[in-house]
């Protein structure tokens, strides 16, 4: 898998956050650092297609290839359980509402978050919403998983969790990038894009 | 990134998250029944009012018009009785003279006597003469009187007039109770030929058909001097049914009713701007969010909007007139038509909060 981002230029009105960027990303684990404001977030925003360069264009590991955001509130149905909500994922590729319960199973065994199918999500810690929002990415089959701060406001062991099912995506042969401030993430990561402000060049 | 969310999940998940939100469901669900339940009600009893108010005006002779010549020349009776082949015309009959007269047997006693052709009796009995069209003859004796002196049909009555002169009356018919007049029940009535020549036509029309019907009048004796006026002026509303009509505040209820439904609709769907920026994340686009947006309003409004008016009309059915009946529909029309546009105001709300916003904390 590899996911290539060829040239990318963005701007906000008077603001230049992304002038000739480029970057190639291979499976597993990718860590995206930087201060607040360096674009982390906006390239994620152009990888998972909700924001569209003014320049540049994103090549993903396959044409058909899903992109799947996992972003730090780590939404969910509220009052449906944790499996229902990581069906949405299957769900949302298509599958059937079989196929969808058999691939969301799955994923949740793979985080390890199977115990927690029944549980109502409004009774999710924010780490086991995170790690239910990694299995649904992970069921949905996505070949690009990106996760924005994922593990900001989580106590350590729920980071660890959270590490540890990203890391599981990440070895499953899929590109993981993680937005992040954390020394930690970035530790259990294989490799590292370090962004700065008002950045332009090239990483990998 | 594309979502594939067919219309069949979106149908089943739009379900599976009402069912798993089924208390606020219902309450939303008996809101809508119950406003729908409660406009009926609200506008049948007020219109059960005004149709009440004005079937008591008709029953009174409020659209009962007196056409005479100002110069006090005869006007031709039959053509009087014509007037009922008008359209908008419910009974006309002429008024040849009017006098008191005084039973033999207690002269200090007066009652009211007048000539008339036979759609008179229909103007002042309307219950007891308005089917018999011109077959009405003889003396019709009103209700008060014949109680009193115990006239029957057949029966005889012997009185006086004011120049002593004793007049024997063969009763033709008792006329039953007049809600036009408390004097028409002691009045008696001497029905002559139609071709009579008549000091006074007395016209009754529908309340739709006055105004066409003052045009008609206007040389319809060939008199250019002959003028209309309100027979019962004191029995006019000073105001008529039309205007209660186009003022009744229960014609507000469906847009107070409509507009609360969308407002409560429109909040609901904000409340769950979370669940949708989940949907967004997956790829769920606007006419994604169209097709739950009216899938739940169809559930949640349409459907239980539908089954309150559907039971206040069947409840009503049986005890309300037509035309209540029919406004009333007309009113829950209105209702549903304004509360179809909740899907509509949500989309346009969450357009302005688009769902991903709220997942970037704004």
């Amino acid at each position: 898998m590899r996911l290539e981002i060829s040239g990318i230029a963005v701007r906000f009105k008077n603001r230049v956050v992304f002038d000739d960027f480029s970057a190639v990303f291979g499976s597993g684990l990718t860590a995206i650092m930087g201060p607040s404001g360096s674009g982390k977030s906006t390239l994620l925003s152009v990888i998972a297609g909700h924001l569209v360069p003014q320049k540049g264009h994103v090549v993903l590991p396959r044409p058909e290839s899903r992109v799947d955001w996992i972003v730090q509130s780590a939404p969910v149905l509220w009052r449906r359980s944790a499996l229902d909500n990581v069906m949405l994922g299957p769900l949302s590729a298509g599958a059937s509402h079989h196929l969808a319960r058999q691939s969301a199973l799955s994923a949740m065994t793979l985080v390890g978050v199977d115990e927690l199918a029944t549980t109502p999500a409004f009774q999710l810690s924010g780490g086991e919403r995170q790690r239910i929002a990694v299995a649904r990415a992970i069921g949905t089959g996505s070949d690009v998983i990106l996760a924005d701060e994922p593990t900001a406001s989580l106590d350590p062991g729920s980071r660890e969790a959270v590490c540890d099912a990203l890391e599981r995506a990440g070895t499953s042969g899929r590109v993981v990038l993680v937005a992040t401030h954390d020394a930690y993430v970035r530790d259990r990561c294989q490799s590292t894009l370090a962004i700065e402000r008002m950045s332009g060049g090239t990483g990998q | 990134m594309s979502s594939g969310f067919s219309t069949r999940t979106l149908l089943r998940e739009t379900l599976r998250n009402l069912r798993a939100g089924s208390a606020q469901a219902i309450a939303i669900a008996a809101v809508a029944g119950t406003l729908a339940f409660g406009l009926c009600l609200a506008s049948s009893t007020e219109l059960s009012s005004i149709k009440m108010q004005h079937d008591r005006l008709i029953e009174r002779g409020a659209y009962v018009f007196s056409i005479s010549d100002i110069t006090g020349q005869p006007l031709d009776g039959s053509r009087c009785e014509e007037l009922r082949t008008v359209p908008g015309v419910v009974a006309a009959g002429g008024i040849i003279s009017n006098a008191t007269i005084s039973p033999t047997l207690s002269q200090s006693t007066t009652i009211a006597y007048s000539e008339g052709t036979p759609g008179l009796a229909q103007v002042l009995w309307p219950k007891g003469f308005r089917d018999s069209a011109s077959n009405v003859a003889g003396v019709v004796v009103g209700a008060g009187l014949a109680d009193r002196y115990g006239l029957r049909a057949g029966a005889l009555f012997s009185a006086v007039d004011r120049s002593g002169f004793e007049n024997l009356f063969a009763i033709g018919a008792v006329a039953r109770k007049s809600e036009r007049a408390e004097a028409f029940d002691r009045a008696i009535l001497n029905v002559v030929a139609a071709e009579s020549d008549i000091a006074t036509c007395l016209v009754e029309s529908r309340p739709s058909a006055v105004t066409a019907l003052s045009k008609v009048l206007i040389g319809w004796f060939s008199l250019s001097e002959t003028r209309a006026t309100s027979y019962y002026v004191s029995d006019r509303s000073s105001i008529s049914p039309t205007e209660q009509l186009n003022t009744r505040l229960s014609q507000y209820a469906p847009i107070a009713a409509g507009s609360i439904m969308v407002v409560l609709f429109s909040l609901v769907t904000m409340a769950r701007r979370g669940d949708f920026a989940l949907y967004a994340v997956l790829g769920l686009g606007k006419r994604g969010l169209g097709t739950i947006l009216i899938v739940e309003y169809v559930l949640l409004l349409l459907i239980p909007s539908c089954v309150g008016l559907s039971v206040a009309i069947v409840a009503l059915g049986s005890g309300v007139d037509q035309f209540v009946l029919d406004q009333t529909a007309l009113d829950s029309l209105r209702f549903i038509f304004l509360a179809s546009i909740a899907p509509v105001a949500s989309m346009i709300a969450i357009s302005f909060n688009p769902p991903l916003d709220y997942l970037r904390g704004r």
